[in-house]
């Protein structure tokens, strides 16, 4: 079985991805580990993909991420994706909470990165790009995620309820 | 749902945290059966 695990920063989607993993017995891959290099830098596209498409390759796996600019390498070795998609309140407070523990402990994200969550980063005025703060970035997802998520259920009733030609 | 390149992807969206243990215990079933 080959399982990608999505949903915003703060959503459970690395718990339940390595909870799945475990019962099932066959590896944890996890995106952001395989993405992040030391002091926060960023792969580009070119050396990123070879790295996950080697990480794929095998027969079985359990992929806990988004960045949907793979799509293509991971959906197209998938058989299944499973959204992680819990309420606004539960997914703000989980990654307030996790950030804040991270921070305090000062918790080496990565091994070998040296990558850690800080106060500063924590900031809702802090840039994406730049300060790593994923509280922002989980209140926007989650928000953008429910509203086309409505949009799309809004739209397929609406196409069912056509009456046939 | 899934069309076109990802045709053979099953979705599934779990809304709640209650929801886990099942889909859990469903996919594991549905391995040993594979």
């Amino acid at each position: 079985m080959r399982v990608n695990v999505i949903g915003t920063s703060g959503s459970g989607k690395s718990s339940f991805a390595k909870q799945l993993a475990g019962a099932l017995r066959i590896p944890y891959l996890e995106m952001d580990r395989l993405y992040w290099k030391p002091n926060w830098q960023e792969p580009k596209d070119e050396e990123f993909f070879p790295i996950l498409e080697q990480a794929l390759s095998g027969d079985a796996w359990v992929l806990d991420g988004n960045y949907t600019r793979t799509t293509h390498i991971k959906w197209q070795r998938a058989d299944l994706v499973i959204w992680i998609d819990y309420s606004l309140l539960l997914t703000v407070y989980r990654v307030i909470k996790r950030s804040i523990l991270r921070a305090w402990t000062k918790q080496e994200l990565w091994p070998g990165t040296g990558n850690c969550e800080s106060f500063a980063r924590l900031s809702p005025k802090t840039p994406w790009c730049c300060g790593r703060s994923q509280i922002t970035p989980a209140i926007g997802t989650n928000l953008r995620n429910s509203w086309q998520a409505g949009i799309t259920h809004t739209l397929s009733s609406f196409v069912c309820v056509l009456p046939k030609r | 749902m899934a069309s076109g390149h990802y045709a053979h992807v099953e979705f599934v969206r779990v809304r709640s945290p209650k929801e886990v243990d099942a889909l859990i215990q469903n996919l594991t079933n549905r391995d040993k059966q594979a």
